[in-house]
């Protein structure tokens, strides 16, 4: 039996691939659908003035069994019914015992010291038993004691009305919790997101149901200089693990009210809020929902960091270039907002992803922006050489030096020829060598403790370096070819599409060595081809250059701020249009000036 | 039964991707070819041929327009009938493996003649099946995007050649200006417009341009091509005079290794050997794609994908045919190369004029 399945699977022919494309093209219903009014879950549009921040949708389990019912699986909605045991759909009870029962089983307490109950009577006449409930380290002490426990324990006018039930509620936080985030909860469920977001949420008796209130107050980093992404000019801050304070950085700096923070959360099991922020007036439409689809279609429990929700949602995740733009700088996250572009927050990480990330995004540097045009121009060059300097330096010397000889000038042959007189090893060999101890010091570089970091790289460049010289091991050109793809490789800004570039050159060094140029010539035909295959959320990864879109201003060359006249059209935005053609009013005005009129003042 | 979305590739793309299959020849031994013909009068063939293509896409068109939403095996049965449609099809599929497995074995040996002459043939076939095999897996787009990003690099690297051969330029090579007689360089010219046979691309994969777009991707890619053809037919005769020229394998490899820029710069044909090995990768994996599409549609498959590496199996097999590279250039140039015109520009006009007869297509092409 096995012998005919594998017999009919080698052989045999199932039809086309079972996969859903995705393809971000421009459709005359797109246009439409601006204008239409919206439901709950579309996209606010550029027509529709009024927006509002969506708050977290805390029904983490309940979108998993919805997801999985749609897709049909069963024993996955089995499984997620079992890892969301602790978290109940039920309803709060009218009893206020009952309810405090409930939130200590859901909590396991008193087996789990973090979480805090408080029970307190409100001082009403009669007085009303209530009980709040918070996570102590989540949770502000301060906010708790001053803002909630002070006015209800000590409030006065509180008047239980004809139907008591209901209006101690209503009636607590209307008048008597001057927070400016509270919420009335009626699930069991929502407490339990509400808390553990570090929110304190109050029972009371009578009550079916509880009032939540912000006293998120733990402690995080302050906003620091961006770490991994830095500039000469320009902006230095960069983005934090708390996804508040990031969302505000990009709010500041594009103040705009069609800015749109939609939230939502990933992994039943760390329940990890996250952030999709994009220009509503700009960004198309297909492309929100299609970031919405992945990430509520994710089935794992765990998602901390940018990184994994990264390998979760990107289209070709066994490609060695990536396909989503990491940042840690908000001015970057703007300027492709501006766009286009979605940008997708996860709390606890200072990455920010922004999609669509095609291979020309992974060159620009937000500096192009922020120097002379001329400069920028300048900057790109040098970088896009470095790129090629890293995939093919190495492989370059090896072909060079094994098979074609006859390109390198006499003088410079025998130059080369004589530094490695001395070398036992053949030039492959050589150059793994230094290549893998190039690698050993960056890795090592980064991992050892930071006082001692920069004396490894001094051993590590030099002595080492020096040291595999003199004692014939590599030749001294062997040295230089390695040292310069290594600078090559650290020019490029993106630290992922580094990464990859860095990796590819150990194809490039084998292929070189096994068939010379004829290898490498081949390496770099299936990468292309591999390139040219690759999209990023139904976007073509070299667009614009193949598929040929509209011209751009800003792919290799940077064009002058005032010539950016155009968006990038392979996103498809909205509004293409980034300023009229003429956007140096004031250079037209002064041209219509009279031509003799400077003359004649003079004269005067 | 799923068919596959059929694939559809823009202006640029596509001119780019006619042009490289058309064009890569040049590669090969055709500059020497031609002037083996045609003696000094050699750039006169290659602008003849280019003029006789022009006329024959006119006729391609008139025939693309009568059926601007078939594809072209079912028009070909449409027009004659399941059986004669099929032997029809069956015929350019043929013709289209026979050059296919011939060009692939001919690039074989110019990779073992300029970069690799210890390595095996079958060694570096291999690979290079491989590689063509991936990109025409992945599909025409990719190929067709391929192309348009290594056009301009590939047509720079040739000017660049040609360029710099200056120094060796001789005006007397292109004397006495009429070759081998008017006459002869008609009937060759005319003869030699099957240099331009892989234009039965844009007729047999009618469906992947935008039939808005046909004529001119056929018009320019046909006109880029000869200019280019010209331009290198005719500094190759200024540099290599008539007599010698008909002698070397790889003509343009010949000249690359003639370029001097002083004693430093003095071997730079390597380099060229990227744009080659590029260009003959494109090339191949077009054909195997086309080739695979053609059959696909001819038998009503869903997909083309699996047909690829049986294509390429027996491309590999029909390719090591000739027993030696002589006679590989011999059967090609000897073959298809001459009279292959009859039968990729014969065909359309064949079918034009029958649907014509039979009053089929056109505006009686409201039926399907």
């Amino acid at each position: 039996m096995q012998l005919k399945h594998w017999t009919s699977k080698i052989l045999g022919y199932d039809g086309p691939p079972d996969s859903r494309d995705f393809d971000l093209v421009e459709t005359d219903e797109e246009q439409e659908s601006v204008s239409e009014d919206a439901g709950e879950e579309s996209i606010p549009t550029s027509m529709s003035r009024k927006h509002k921040i969506k708050k977290p949708k805390k029904t983490g389990s309940a979108r998993y069994r919805h997801n999985a019912n749609k897709s049909g699986v069963d024993s996955d909605e089995d499984n997620a019914e079992r890892l969301n045991q602790g978290k109940s759909q039920r309803e709060i009870h009218i009893d206020l015992k009952t309810n405090k029962k409930s939130i200590e089983q859901l909590f396991h307490m008193p087996l789990n010291k973090d979480v805090v109950i408080r029970v307190f009577t409100l001082s009403t006449e009669p007085p009303v038993p209530a009980f709040l409930v918070f996570i102590e380290g989540m949770a502000d002490t301060k906010l708790i004691n001053d803002y909630i426990l002070k006015p209800l324990m000590l409030l006065t006018n509180l008047d239980p009305g004809p139907d008591i039930s209901l209006d101690t509620c209503t009636n607590v936080l209307q008048k008597h919790l001057p927070s400016n985030q509270v919420k009335k909860l009626t699930l069991f469920e929502d407490v339990v997101t509400h808390v553990l977001s570090g929110d304190t949420v109050i029972f009371f008796e009578g009550c079916p149901c509880a009032v939540s209130t912000e006293t998120k107050g733990f402690s995080h980093r302050a906003v620091d200089t961006a770490r991994t992404e830095q500039v000469v000019q320009g902006p230095q801050e960069g983005f934090v693990e708390n996804m508040r304070s990031n969302t505000s950085l990009i709010r500041r700096t594009v103040r705009s009210e069609k800015l749109i923070t939609e939230y939502l959360q990933v992994g039943f099991r760390n329940n990890n809020n996250m952030a999709i922020m994009y220009l509503a007036d700009l960004v198309n439409p297909d492309l929100v929902q299609e970031v919405k689809r992945r990430i509520k279609s994710i089935k794992t429990d765990y998602v901390a960091e940018s990184g994994i929700l990264e390998e979760f949602i990107e289209d070709q995740p066994f490609s060695l270039m990536p396909q989503i733009i990491k940042t840690e700088r908000p001015d970057r996250v703007s300027s492709m907002l501006s766009e286009g572009k979605v940008a997708i927050i996860v709390d606890n990480t200072p990455f920010v992803m922004l999609v669509p990330g095609l291979l020309f995004d992974f060159l620009h540097s937000p500096e192009d922006h922020y120097v002379r045009f001329p400069h920028a121009i300048w900057l790109r060059i040098i970088r896009v050489f470095a790129v090629f300097l890293t995939i093919l330096l190495p492989a370059f010397y090896v072909a060079i030096a094994t098979f074609h000889q006859e390109m390198i000038p006499t003088d410079l042959l025998l130059s080369i020829a004589a530094a490695r007189e001395r070398v036992p090893f053949p030039t492959i060999v050589e150059i793994l060598l230094m290549e893998l101890s190039f690698e050993l010091v960056r890795e090592a570089g980064v991992r050892v403790p930071g006082i001692i970091g920069p004396t490894l790289g001094i051993v590590g460049t030099l002595i080492l370096g020096q040291a595999a010289v003199a004692a014939s091991i590599v030749s001294p050109i062997l040295i230089i070819i390695v040292a310069v793809t290594g600078l090559s490789s650290y020019t490029i800004p993106n630290y992922a599409a580094a990464f990859g570039f860095r990796f590819m050159r150990f194809f490039f060094i084998f292929l070189a060595a096994t068939m010379g140029f004829f290898g490498i010539s081949s390496g770099l035909f299936v990468l292309l081809c591999l390139l040219l295959n690759m999209k990023s959320f139904g976007v073509p990864y070299l667009a614009p250059v193949a598929p040929k879109t509209a011209p751009s201003a800003d792919i290799i060359l940077r064009f002058p701020a005032w010539q950016q006249e155009t968006r990038p059209d392979y996103q498809q935005p909205l509004d293409v249009r980034r300023q009229p053609k003429l956007s140096r009013v004031w250079a037209i005005k002064q041209s219509r000036q009279p031509a003799g009129g400077s003359e004649n003042e003079g004269v005067d | 039964m799923v068919i596959i979305n059929q694939v559809k590739i823009g202006q640029a793309e596509a001119i780019a991707l006619i042009v490289t299959v058309l064009a890569t020849k040049v590669f090969l031994t055709y500059p020497a070819f031609i002037v083996s013909l045609g003696g000094s009068a050699a750039w006169q063939i290659t602008l003849i041929s280019g003029l006789v293509t022009l006329v024959f896409f006119w006729f391609i068109l008139k025939y693309l327009e009568r059926f601007p939403d078939r594809t072209f095996p079912e028009t070909a049965e449409y027009i004659t009938g399941p059986y004669l449609g099929g032997l029809i099809v069956f015929s350019v599929l043929v013709l289209w493996l026979f050059e296919l497995a011939i060009t692939f074995r001919r690039f074989g040996e110019l990779i073992v003649i300029v970069a690799l002459p210890e390595t095996s043939i079958s060694i570096t076939m291999l690979i290079f099946l491989i590689c063509t095999g991936l990109a025409a897996y992945l599909g025409l787009s990719t190929i067709a995007r391929a192309c348009y990003l290594a056009f301009p690099f590939t047509l720079g690297a040739v000017l660049l050649i040609l360029v710099l051969s200056y120094p060796s330029w001789n005006t007397d090579w292109l004397f006495p200006i009429l070759g081998n007689g008017v006459l002869n360089t008609i009937k060759v010219g005319i003869m030699r417009s099957s240099d331009f046979i892989e234009l039965n691309f844009i007729y047999a994969l009618p469906l992947v341009f935008y039939a808005q777009q046909v004529g001119k991707i056929g018009y320019l890619s046909i006109i880029i091509t000869m200019i280019t053809f010209v331009m290198i037919v005719i500094t190759f005769q200024l540099t290599i005079p008539a007599v010698v020229g008909q002698e070397p394998y790889l003509p343009l490899y010949q000249m690359a290794q003639s370029v001097y820029l002083g004693r430093f710069i003095q071997r730079i044909e390597a380099i060229f050997v990227f744009f080659w090995v590029f260009s003959g990768y494109l090339w191949v994996s077009a054909g195997v794609y086309g080739f695979c599409h053609i059959l696909t549609q001819w038998l009503k498959l869903p997909d083309y994908r699996p047909l690829v590496l049986p294509t390429l199996i027996i491309i590999f097999a029909v390719a090591f045919i000739p027993q030696s590279k002589p006679d590989a250039l011999s059967i090609a140039n000897h073959s298809y190369r001459s009279f292959g015109y009859i039968q990729a520009f014969g065909l359309p006009v064949l079918l034009l004029l029958l649907a014509i007869l039979f009053g089929k297509g056109g505006r009686y092409n409201a039926e399907r």
